[in-house]
């Protein structure tokens, strides 16, 4: 398998927060979902893998190339980024953008760029100031779209957006990776558009990756399982990621399905979603 | 990539500097007038140098740098950037001064003749000195806490002049002495701008490679 992204051992060390060891590889032609709660490490691990923090140790390797302490000009414009707020001075117009960015990019394309403007109907005429939230995204979307990237890192792009919004959004990226040597890393902590489009999840708590799979290995590994307090403690704990207790029941997330219901076939294991996945691991409940 | 940075900063401070311009013509006709032309190039300087910060200041608001770093352009290009900007701006105050001192001789001596006083020259030097002190300081802490810094290296010197003379701990000086230092002034300052322009270059380009954004 042919690796767009592939991270190893990356650690960087703040006062009160710690990337640990963080690894995982981006399949190409995929969309990666990068989830976690806020404060997790997305938002670092990102800024790591595009050079705008030191890090302490690691290795990132971009289309074979490594990319750890510096990227050439060439594979920055292989990269498209859109990050969680708009960062275009508001006084600015889309066609001030446009003549910048046709500045700072040999790829860029102008036709691309405008039939982005006139798809996600974005004003040409009013300045970023007097733009929506989702219009501001869009105009950096557009913007990450036509310089003709390989990848694009999308960092909590779509937080605050409407569904409306964000469900065309998602259009687009499934369209941009219709071309195989297309591929999305996603940062997100809504995991109903992830669960909607994404090929792959890696999932980040407490600066700690806890897994990176397929959606639907991770959908079919994990479930959740209702029981009375007094049954709850006779699970072996090797299945138990995190457990929340009531005064009369229990609600465990367990992990290797597949053995927990040959284990135990009376149970009652209910589908999980990724979101239950990151509550339950979050505090949601007490890990085992 | 240098010139799609820099076009970004003229489009942003394109209404500052019509506004800030139209206020200093209009000081410049007041001062055509007046008996002291060096005023209007020390304005005309003084604006044009702070368009640094200005420019900085913008680039912090609107979260530019980081995704700025994340497109073609490097550390290096960042900070080459803001020196060109900085000279450039300087460069066109000095044009400026020079423009507008022509019809000010023109009214007070009926003479043309092309020619930049002294003073204009001095402004010159302290634009770029300060410049060259205020970059580093902009990229170590940032717009807001580099006013208090270069309100600080404006007015100690300032404080520092005016007691010594005060307590008569300045040299006396003859007017050979001085004839002397002006006469030398040129290169003196040509070679201090050389030497603090790549020491300043150098730490500017040193604090931007280390940090994290």
């Amino acid at each position: 398998m042919e690796y767009c992204l592939e991270i190893t051992n990356l650690n960087k060390q703040y006062t009160n927060f710690q990337l640990r060891d963080i690894s995982f590889n981006l399949p190409k032609g995929t969309i990666m979902g990068f989830i976690g709660e806020n404060g997790a490490g997305k938002t670092t691990t990102i800024k790591s893998i595009l050079n705008l923090i030191n890090i302490d140790s690691g290795n990132i390797v971009f289309d074979g190339n490594d990319i750890t302490r510096d990227m050439s000009q060439q594979q920055k414009e292989a990269i498209g980024v859109v990050l969680d707020e708009s960062c275009f001075h508001e006084m600015l117009r889309a066609k001030d953008i446009q003549k910048i960015m046709k500045n700072m990019y040999k790829n860029w394309d102008t036709t691309m760029f405008e039939s982005y403007i006139n798809k996600f109907k974005i004003p040409t005429n009013k300045t970023i100031k007097e733009f929506s939230k989702g219009t501001k995204v869009k105009l950096n979307l557009a913007v990450a779209l036509s310089h003709k990237p390989k990848l694009l890192i999308l960092d909590e792009a779509t937080s605050g957006l409407d569904p409306v919004i964000r469900n065309q959004i998602l259009d687009v990226f499934l369209d941009f990776i219709q071309d195989e040597e297309h591929t999305i890393l996603l940062s997100s902590h809504i995991t109903t558009d992830l669960e909607k489009i994404c090929d792959y999840i890696t999932f980040i708590h407490e600066g700690q990756i806890v897994f990176s799979h397929t959606k639907d290995e991770v959908l079919e590994n994990y479930g959740i399982v209702r029981c009375s307090n007094s049954n709850a403690i006779t699970y072996d704990s090797s299945y138990v990621v995190s457990m929340k207790k009531t005064q009369f029941n229990s609600s465990i997330l367990i992990k290797n399905k597949g053995r927990f219901v040959k284990q135990y076939p009376t149970s009652i294991i209910e589908p999980v979603t990724l979101e239950e996945i990151m509550l339950f691991h979050s505090g949601g409940g007490q890990s085992c | 990539m240098l010139r799609g940075l820099l076009l970004k900063d003229l489009l942003i401070l394109k209404k500052g500097l019509l506004m800030g311009g139209t206020i200093l013509v209009f000081y410049s006709i007041l001062g055509i007038y007046g008996e002291e032309a060096s005023s209007f190039s020390a304005y005309f300087l003084l604006f044009f140098s702070l368009i640094s910060i200005s420019s900085y200041a913008y680039d912090e608001q609107a979260r530019w740098v980081p995704y700025a770093l994340t497109t073609t352009i490097n550390r290096t290009k960042l900070v080459q950037s803001k020196y060109l900007l900085a000279f450039f701006m300087i460069g066109l105050g000095f044009l400026c001064s020079f423009l507008l001192s022509l019809p000010y001789q023109i009214v007070q001596s009926n003479t043309f003749v092309l020619t930049i006083s002294p003073i204009t020259w001095g402004f010159l030097y302290v634009s770029i000195l300060f410049n060259l002190i205020l970059l580093p300081i902009l990229f170590k802490l940032g717009s807001e806490n580099s006013r208090i810094i270069i309100f600080a290296l404006c007015a100690l010197p300032t404080i520092l002049l005016v007691i010594l003379d005060k307590y008569n701990f300045l040299p006396d000086m003859n007017q050979a002495t001085i004839e002397s230092i002006i006469k030398y002034l040129p290169y003196i300052g040509v070679i201090t701008i050389l030497i603090l322009g790549l020491l300043s270059y150098s730490i500017s380009l040193k604090i931007v490679k280390k940090k994290d954004f």
